[in-house]
Parts: structure tokens; sequence; C-alpha cells
């Protein structure tokens, strides 16, 4: 065993966070950890750097090669981090000094920890960032952040992870950020650089569809304890029952009533746009009818924010037509991120009587009975709710004024896999109830598969396909829509495929 | 634990401070305390005595009355030019942050335009149209304080119109001024209260500067920068006539700077985590 992880435990002001965690890591595996936000999986893994949150006492043993990690002081422990472990965090553009080039965040810890010149160092970096399959027509040396995608600097932060060969990688929800396509061929290097460099990978993701294509092993966090673990290749409803159910919850459930055509609510046609004249959409067309969900697909950049925005008038196009519903309120818009769709100085119930013109109480009770939140969540603040709550919150103030198309711009993409199903299903059924046509913008397909009845295909900026959702998925024929489908774990069958789960 | 004692001290003097500050100049024009502008030449440089605790200076009159009516016209300045400042200041930066385009350029063009003359080459200008006194030092350091207002908050601003509730406002049918007042104006508040706190400072510093090289208060209205020009030939005979005034600015400008200092702790919990 390379780590040795038992009873690590940790509190934060008395709040027991993480209640006797017991892990090992064996070279040239991967273990997957996962489990819903809150359940300590990242936690578990600033633990085994020792870099517990300020105020914070650790508890347990940790043993690395046999040596105990606990019992070192800082400076041993600086040597340590970065050297044998390695760390790779969320690509985001916070976890790059802007003001250096990509290639210098490599050759921090080479020159930090091995003392190398600056022209050794960057050779060394050279060659990490060949190992991270950074693109080689791109001089990393000469591109800020800002100028490389989000895939390259995931890859650039996994290079700068592997400069110094360390013996573990641990790597924080390394592919939420991006999407499927890049996300694949993320977790495809991490399969390999355990399989030819012999390291040993910790993996903390919430998304387990994902994460088993490529683990040897997972194990399931719930509340500070890790409550199944298991062999990938052995996950069975049987024995592992919660990690069967995480699967079910992932998996597209199918929209629940068929559509039966209505009167058109949308008409596009014909819409270009642009950013500082680089096109972001090209000539998109499309009907949505009373009562449809229309999904929007397609890797990022590929204008589907910017569709989305269209339709609600919330940006102009630059040519074409579109007929929808007229007069104010008559779209509404439900939002990606649940915190930012609301006023923090105003109460949920404020905020969701803000689109009717005299603000009336039972409606608000009732629109909070419509998606399933206790009348009593008006008087509540947004960061006092869960994400999930307020994001039912948030559709709860687009419906308020009965409106007759509502534009989801990745609305249950910052949820998490079980809250995720529920919000579906409340769509899904307000949809029905309500007779209401939904543009649903996704960059998962397993949603998109389980809200919506059609489907366009996006790519760069131009419609590629469209047609029945179902049928789009089971078999698409152009080869963008080909690559997203086989880049979506929650759409593989390989494992608690529904005909082994029935022998 | 220290930045909170910290913080807890910080806000405590400067309340002090300023409340003291503020004990005065009502005191100052309460009916009951003499009027320190009677002059009194027979009586003059007299040492700290139990009549006159801070003693008289060239002219007879009594020192201490002297520097409380200085504290009504450094507040009255200050606020007034603040008054002004933030008036105007505050909404144009809310709309250049509410409107891209024409309207932002040119309100922000103006306030760097503006910004680029310091208050005493104001009141120079405004000494022609009118002339020295109270009023040209509130006129010049307010307008001073406009493009300073309209940075802050356009800078509060501009952040916030990113975010998603905005658009949620507008999809309900909120025009753009009606969300700048409604959704942006309380978030940005707290920033503008820290701004008028360490404005009010500077405006007081301010105003004794322009009093002292004569473009602010005129005589007789006591004021703590002329004070400070009178006892200048002084020094000599009678340093306490400089030390007074000189000490009572700096204990204001020192109070309405720690208050500001404590209360931008207390609203961005981010600074209060950068703190050692």
């Amino acid at each position: 065993m390379l780590m040795d992880v038992h009873a690590l435990c940790l509190a934060l002001n008395e709040t027991p966070l993480l209640k006797g965690v017991d892990l090992s890591l064996k070279s040239g595996s991967i273990l997957g950890l996962v489990g819903a936000s809150g359940s300590g999986k990242s936690l578990t893994a600033l633990s085994l750097l020792v870099l517990p949150p300020l105020g914070s006492k650790l508890s347990g043993t940790i043993q690395l090669n046999g040596r105990s990690l606990l019992t070192l002081g800082d400076a041993e422990l600086c040597g340590i981090r970065g050297s044998a472990i390695g760390m790779v965090f969320q690509e985001s553009a916070s976890s790059f000094d802007p003001l250096r080039t990509v290639g210098d965040h490599v050759t921090e810890s080479i020159r930090w920890h091995l003392g190398l010149g600056r022209e050794a160092a960057r050779i060394k970096a050279r060659q990490a960032l060949k190992r991270a399959e950074f693109p080689a027509d791109i001089d990393a040396f000469k591109r800020y952040p800002h100028e490389v995608s989000g895939g390259q600097r995931q890859r650039a932060m996994i290079a700068a992870a592997l400069v110094l060969s360390p013996q573990l990688l641990l790597a924080d929800e390394p592919t939420t950020a991006l999407d499927v396509t890049t996300q694949a061929s993320i977790l495809t290097l991490f399969r390999r650089l355990a399989n030819e460099d012999k390291m040993a990978i910790l993996i903390v993701s919430h998304d387990l569809p994902a994460i088993a294509t490529i683990a040897d092993e997972v194990a399931l966090m719930e509340k500070g304890t890790i409550v199944e673990r298991s062999a990938t290749s052995q996950m069975s409803a049987e024995r592992t029952p919660k990690l069967a159910a995480l699967f079910a919850s992932a998996r597209p459930r199918g929209s629940s009533a068929q559509f039966s055509g209505g009167d058109a609510v949308l008409r596009v046609s014909g819409i270009c746009h642009a950013y500082s004249s680089k096109p972001s959409l090209n000539d998109v067309s499309f009907t949505l009818r009373k009562g449809e969900c229309l999904g929007v697909v397609g890797q990022s950049g590929s204008g589907k924010s910017t569709l989305a925005r269209i339709v609600a008038g919330l940006s102009k196009s630059s040519t074409g037509n579109i007929e929808g519903p007229k007069g104010t309120g008559r779209v509404q818009m439900v939002f990606q991120d649940p915190l930012g769709s609301f006023n923090p100085r105003w109460t949920l119930g404020q905020s969701i009587a803000e689109p009717l013109r005299t603000s009336r109480r039972d409606e608000v009770e009732n629109a909070l009975r419509d998606v399933g939140l206790d009348p009593s969540f008006a008087h509540q603040y947004p960061h006092e709710v869960s994400g999930g709550q307020a994001q039912r919150a948030a559709i709860a103030r687009a419906l308020i004024a009965k409106p007759d198309l509502l534009v989801l711009d990745e609305a249950v993409s910052a949820l998490d896999v079980a809250v995720r199903g529920q919000v579906l299903d409340l769509l899904d059924s307000l949809r029905v109830r309500y007779g209401l046509a939904m543009l649903f913008i996704t960059h998962d397909l397993g949603v998109a598969r389980s809200v919506a009845n059609r489907l366009l295909v996006l790519h760069e900026g131009s419609v590629v396909e469209e047609g029945v959702a179902s049928e789009v998925l089971s078999n698409p024929r152009n080869p963008h829509t080909q690559a997203l489908v086989a880049a979506s774990p929650s759409l593989n069958d390989k494992f608690f495929a529904p005909e082994r789960s029935a022998d | 634990m220290r930045v909170k004692l910290l913080q807890g001290v910080g806000l405590r003097v400067g309340t002090c401070l300023i409340g003291g500050l503020v004990l005065m100049a009502v005191m100052a024009l309460s009916p009951w305390v003499n009027d320190p502008t009677l002059i009194h030449v027979a009586s003059k440089l007299q040492a700290p005595s139990f009549e006159h605790w801070l003693g008289t200076d060239h002219l007879g009159r009594d020192e201490l009355g002297l520097v409380m009516r200085g504290a009504v016209a450094s507040l009255g300045v200050a606020v007034a030019a603040v008054g002004i400042g933030a008036g105007i200041g505050v909404p144009l930066g809310l709309m250049a942050a509410a409107r891209e385009g024409w309207l932002r350029q040119v309100i922000m063009r103006a306030s760097d335009f503006i910004f680029a003359f310091p208050a005493l080459v104001i009141a120079i200008l405004l000494h022609d149209t009118l002339g020295a006194g109270m009023l040209n030092a509130m006129v010049a350091i307010g307008i001073f304080n406009i493009p300073v207002f309209a940075r802050t908050a356009f800078g509060s601003a501009q952040p916030i119109w990113t975010l998603d509730f905005i658009r949620a406002a507008r999809l309900s049918g909120k025009g753009t001024y009606r969300i700048a007042v409604v959704h942006v104006l309380p978030l940005i508040l707290p920033a503008m209260i820290v701004q008028v706190t360490i404005q009010l400072g500077l405006g007081i510093l301010a105003e004794a500067g322009l009093s002292y090289v004569g473009l602010g208060v005129t005589p007789p209205i006591p004021s703590w920068g002329r004070m400070l020009n009178e006892a200048q030939t002084l020094i000599a005979i009678a340093p306490r006539l400089a030390l007074v005034p000189g000490i009572a600015i700096a204990l204001a400008v020192f109070g309405f700077t720690l208050l500001g200092d404590a209360l931008s702790l207390t609203i961005d919990p981010r600074r209060r985590e950068r703190q050692p």
C-alpha cells in the first residue's frame, strides 16, 4: 500500500466534519471518492495533504510509505506536498495567476523543490506538459491563462502536479467545470497516468457515472464517513445498494408524458449573433410548441447560452426573426447558479413576487407549494436554504406570472444528482400541468434525455442535428452529436444496465 | 480574534472622537457659551487660566471658544461637501453602471477630468465667481467629491449588473433605472457609507487647507485653518495657538478614518479574512 488512512477525523469548532475515514491507495490504481456536496469528500482530500481548514482539528493516522504524516512538522510536510503528493483542483480561472503564463505555473514547483535554474526548469516543464497532453502547437510559456481553453488550463494544472513525478495524485472535481468531450479526454489521461507511471490517484467527484468509467475502485461518502466501497466492476444493486441508487438517479429517466403537438409558441428563424466579429450563432431556426420541451445541447462555447438570452430578450440578435410571446413577463428564465439568481438582501418571497404587478401573499404561497416547498420559505433569505431549494424557488418565481415560455439555462447543472432528479421531475410535471413551452439548455445529454421531447444540437453556433430526443441520442447521425453521445457517461449502460440488474 | 478586537477598538475610539467633535459644535452654538469672536485686545495672549482654559489669542479671543466654533465650520463644510459629492456622484455612478455605451463613457471620462483637479485648484477657480467664504469651500470640496463617489458607486455597482437576479428582474418587466434603484442601490449602500465617512475626514482636512490659504471661511467666523494661519507668526511666543487647532484637525480626521476603516471591515467580510 502506498497510502493508508485509518480513522481520520476532522472537527471544526466542535462540529465533526469527518468521522473516521478509512482509505488505502495502491500504486497504479484509481480510487473514485463520490458523494453529495457537504459529505466531506473534498475535506478528505485536503486532509491527506495535511492541509485542513484553519482552526480545525485533525486526528487519526495517515501513512505514506510507512511514514506517519500527522506526526511530521510543517517543514517536512512542505517537502512532501507537491513532490510526493500532487494536487489538481477544479478547473477555474481563479486557480491561475492572471499575470503569469500557463507555463510559469508548471515551473513554479520545480524551481521551489529542486532549485533548478530557469532554462532547466522549462525543459522539465515542457516534458510534463507533453505528458499531460497539453497541445504541442501551443507555447505554454507565451500564453496567459485567459488565452487558453478550460480543458487546456486543466491539462496545465495536471502538468504542474505531475512535474515532480509524485507517487500520489489527488484530484478534486477535476472535470466538473468542463464539457463532456473534454471531461472524457481528461479522465482517460488520468487512467493512462495510473497505468504507465504507476501513480496512485484519488479522484473526488460528485459524478459517479463519469468516475466509474476509469476508477478501479469507488467509495461513497455520506456525512463524513465512507458508507460503501467496492471494486468498480463488482458494483451491484445487492452488494452496493447506495452506489446503485446514485447511479440510478444520474440515469436519464425519460420524459413522463409524451408530447402531442400544440400551437407554436416560439418561432425562431435565421438568427445570427457575433461577439466582436467572432460569430457565436449562425443561422439558427426552430419552432417550439405549447407543452413541448426543446433541449439545446452542445459543447461549451457552442452558443447555447447566447441563444437562451436572445430568446428571452436579454440580448439582441444581429439578424433573424423571433416570433414569441408578446408582453412583459410572458417569457421567464431559470439560471444555472441558484444563489446568484436571488438578491441576497431580499427574502425568497419578495423575489418570487417580483414578476407580479401587485404582490399578493397567497399567490406566493401557491407558487411555493407548486414547486414542492413549504410556504414558510417565503421568509427565508437565499443563503439560508440549500441549492436545490433555491432552484425550486427560482422556478416558482419564473412561473408565478404564468408565462408562456420558460427558458432554462443549465438549470440543474449546479445541483447534486439526487436533487437534480427531483427538480427534473418537477419541471416535467409543471410542463404537463400548465402546457408550458420550455427551452432547456444543457451540456449534459443525460439531463437532456430526461426532460426534452425534441433536441437541437449546436456546434460552433450552427444547428448540426435536430429531432426527437430519444432518436437523436440512440442513433446520432452527425459526427459532432456522435462525439457528444460517446463522451456522456450517464448515457453509458456499462454499469447497472437494465438487462444486467434483471438477472 | 485579534482582528475583531482591533476592529472593536477602532470603532469605539472613532465613535468617541466624532461624538466629541459633534458635541463641541453643538455646545459652541448653544446660547450659554460666550461669543468667542468678541475682541478684547487688552487681554491678548494670556496663558491658560481658570477663566480661559486654553488661554487667549493675539486679539484676546478665548481660544477654547474659537476651537469649538471652528468645529462648526469644519463639520458644516465637510457635511455639505460630502452631501454634494454623494448626492450627485452616486446617481451618476449608478447610471454609468446601468448603461453601457456613450452615457457611461461621458460620465466616467468627465469624472476623470474633474478628478485631475485638486480641491485647491477648484477653489481658486471658484474664487472669481463666488468669492472667498464658506460657500466657496463647500462647493469646491463638493465638486472634488463628485468623481470620488461616482467612481466608487460605478465600481461597486458594475459587478452586480452581471448577476442573474438582475436578468430575472428584467424579465419581470422592470426597467433599467428601476432595477438600479430597487436592486443595485441597496447592495452598494454599505460601500457608500464607508466612503462617506472617509470623505468627511478628508473634507475637514480640505476645509482647513482652504481656510489656511484664505480661500475658505472668512473672518470673523472662526475656522481651524485660519487659526493655524494666524498662529504662524506667533509660533515663537505662543506655540499653543498653533497646537490647539492642529491637534483638533488631527483628531477629527483620525476619528473619521478609524470609523471608516472599522465600518468597512464590518461590511466587507473579504477584507476581514485578508487581515493577518
